[in-house]
């Protein structure tokens, strides 16, 4: 992928300019090469930075956590024992939500299927009224 | 009569003619072969979402067997002969109380 700027990152990631800059100025992104004339050039490590930021992001995680888990992720073999065991930490975290989500899959499989079975409408607000 | 005792249990939902079918098709096969006694229960998977989902039924109907789902669809009456004798043969037994809801 070629060199992209702030604006095309921001509507690729769906990340506001203000939002990738602050990420800059508190150190999450390591300062962005920039052109003769000043302009930020994103390449493709920033951008896999950016998207592990924002997955984080959607499992609530901090800031401050998100900083700990890029320092481990950019250098895991002389990461200190404190990021170790937040990471560690943060894995189990994101295994339990995996294990609910995949039993909240399978139970809308399961409703889905009922629905497409069913003459008699669709039990899926039954199963959702009835937890 | 045989010593054992099968747990079955017929995964149904309201609107699934197959359901019915599958429970039937239970009965007769545990009525012909005459020497099994057997737990037979239909679960309404729609008010047992989770146990159905935890023994990995995803469409009905499903049967299982000492809580091990054995069908995930109807089966025919030979295969479903065949299922049931099989695990009377292994001696397996109904399951504890307590791992059904």
């Amino acid at each position: 992928m070629s060199d992209l700027r702030i604006g095309d990152i921001s509507k690729r990631l769906g990340l506001s300019t203000d939002t990738l800059r602050y990420y800059e100025k508190i150190g999450l992104l390591p300062a962005v090469r920039r052109t003769a004339s000043g302009i930020r050039v994103y390449n493709d490590k920033d951008i896999s930075r950016l998207k592990f930021i924002q997955r984080a992001q959607k499992m609530n995680f901090t800031l401050a956590e998100i900083a700990s888990l890029l320092h481990m992720r950019e250098d895991p073999q002389h990461a200190r024992a404190e990021v170790r065991e937040l990471t560690h930490k943060k894995l189990s975290e994101v295994e339990c939500y995996l294990q609910d989500l995949t039993t909240l899959r399978n139970e809308l499989t399961l409703l889905m299927n009922l629905c497409a079975g069913s003459e008699d409408g669709c039990p899926i607000i039954e199963g959702i009224e009835n937890p | 009569m045989s010593d054992s005792t099968l747990d079955i249990e017929i995964f149904s939902a309201p609107s699934c003619n197959q359901c019915n079918k599958a429970f039937q098709l239970t009965e007769m096969v545990l009525k012909e072969r005459g020497d099994i006694s057997a737990n037979l229960r239909v679960v309404n998977v729609v008010d047992e979402l989770d146990y159905a989902v935890k023994l990995g039924v995803r469409a009905t109907p499903g049967i299982a067997i000492n809580g091990v789902l054995v069908f995930t669809a109807l089966p025919s009456k030979a295969t479903l002969h065949e299922a049931i004798t099989l695990r009377i043969t292994k001696g397996e037994t109904a399951l504890p109380d307590k791992t059904r809801p």
